[in-house]
């Protein structure tokens, strides 16, 4: 037991070094696979009993630890591997979902939606909380489209269901954590305000057409939700959050944007968000999806403690921005760019060349977390013995 | 910044309502439950 928290607190130290600035020890290792590749690979292993399907044990948090239990103890990792950003089926099937529905693989899959109609706006941006409440939720959620009282024992039920399993992963990943030795990471989610009308309320083909129509209540309607947006993390108290709180904010339009757009469109709110998220101190932790090379000097704009997952991209122009231009004062951390595609047509010591050309681009001097380019999605062999020889060798070796 | 509906209370504007409760300490847990419902209703849009 003193050997783990002894463990705990050498990770814990390696991430506070990193996110203040400061050459950790060694490039810390963060895992984060998606929670359909956990339960395949535990499903394969014989984890779990026999003839259930993933589609099943989403279903069954009972088997869920076995499953990240089994992970944990087969792949190095300094934080611990959990359920990862999980979509719940009994939440989204308890509310009838249209936005996010569970395929028969067990894969569970958000289809082009939209729920707000472009007159709208002005209706919106007036209160967007009681809108999307009481107009857009049960265009969304058919199970909510009956009935106040149905409506209210509808999202009673599904607020219980959600609470119970959280509850359950809560108390698992922290056994979890004390079994391995993994330190504590509070956590928040947030959106850019742009994204969050994209994802379900305006769907992504409508916001382009949006952004040509009715361009300045699309605007007015991003500054509205700046507030929820920060709230969402923070709180209504957020001096009371513990100093290595960090807000995860996957970034989805970027890519299929132009640089007027973003400019236009989606920088202004989001500057104002990040300015937000960050102003008592907490950090933020950014999932640069695609490719957003052509919107780097901008996004180097942002203040404070903040780690950038690039997917796609140049690491040595990210590493160059980041060392000469960041902000005075704050600390820009680089992780990502290792394609997770290495894995699956590679031998063990191609995977390892590769980690070796990337650490000499973004980790000589620190300012590196080592994670993939996007969660793993699959761990078939040979992904499985390539990440964890991958892993080992960057625990053992990657050291400064 | 300040954040304004008329569907989300911080325990604040709700002890305004109910001033028999504001110093009772575990009555501010209500916020939480406030908060965890107004984290479900965001999630829920994205």
């Amino acid at each position: 037991m003193e050997d783990m928290n002894l463990l705990r607190e050498e990770r814990a130290q390696l991430f506070r070094d990193i996110y203040s600035g400061k050459k950790p020890k060694r490039v810390p290792v963060q895992q984060s696979p998606a929670f359909e590749a956990t339960i395949q690979y535990a499903i394969d292993a014989g984890v779990t009993p026999p003839g259930k399907t993933r589609r099943e044990v989403f279903w069954e948090p009972d088997l869920w630890f076995d499953i990240v239990d089994y992970i944990n103890s087969q792949i190095y990792s300094d934080t611990a591997i959990g359920v990862g950003a999980i979509r719940l089926p009994i939440l989204y099937q308890s509310l009838g979902a249209r936005c996010i529905i569970m395929s028969e693989s067990g894969v569970m899959q958000h289809p082009e939606v939209h729920c707000l109609e472009p007159e709208e706006y002005d209706a919106y941006i007036a209160d967007p909380m009681t809108y999307q409440i009481e107009v857009l939720l049960p265009r969304l959620y058919t199970e909510l489209d009956t009935t106040p009282g149905r409506r209210a024992m509808v999202m009673a039920k599904a607020m219980k269901a959600n609470a119970d399993h959280m509850a359950k992963i809560g108390g698992m990943m922290r056994q979890i954590s004390q079994k391995y030795g993994y330190p504590g990471m509070a956590s928040g989610r947030s959106t850019a305000p742009f994204d969050y009308i994209a994802d379900f309320l305006r769907g992504f083909s409508r916001i382009n057409t949006d952004m040509r129509r009715c361009p300045d209540k699309l605007l007015e309607a991003c500054d509205a939700i700046i507030p929820m947006m920060i709230r969402e993390s923070l709180g209504s108290d957020p001096k009371k959050l513990p100093p290595n709180h960090r807000t995860f904010i996957p970034l989805h339009m970027g890519s299929f944007i132009s640089t007027k757009q973003f400019e236009r469109f989606w920088y202004p709110s989001m500057k104002k968000v990040m300015d937000g998220l960050v102003a008592y101190g907490h950090g933020v932790d950014l999932f640069v999806e695609d490719d957003w090379m052509r919107h780097m000097e901008a996004m180097n704009e942002f203040t404070g403690s903040i780690r950038y997952q690039f997917e796609k991209g140049d690491p040595v122009y990210v590493k160059k921005l980041f060392t000469e231009q960041t902000p005075p004062g704050s600390v820009h951390i680089i992780t990502g760019f290792y394609q997770s595609d290495m894995l699956r047509y590679n031998t063990k010591e191609e995977c390892i060349d590769a980690a070796k050309k990337l650490f000499d681009i973004v980790a000589a001097d620190g300012g590196y977390v080592f994670n993939f380019d996007k969660g793993l999605f699959s761990l078939a062999e040979p992904v499985a013995s390539n990440l964890k020889a991958l892993s080992e060798w960057i625990r053992d070796n990657a050291v400064y | 910044m300040e954040f304004k509906t008329k569907d989300y209370y911080t325990w604040d504007e709700y002890v305004k309502l109910h001033p028999e409760i504001q110093e009772v300490e575990g009555a501010k847990k209500i916020q939480e439950y406030e908060d965890a419902v107004f984290s479900l209703m965001m999630r829920l849009f994205r």
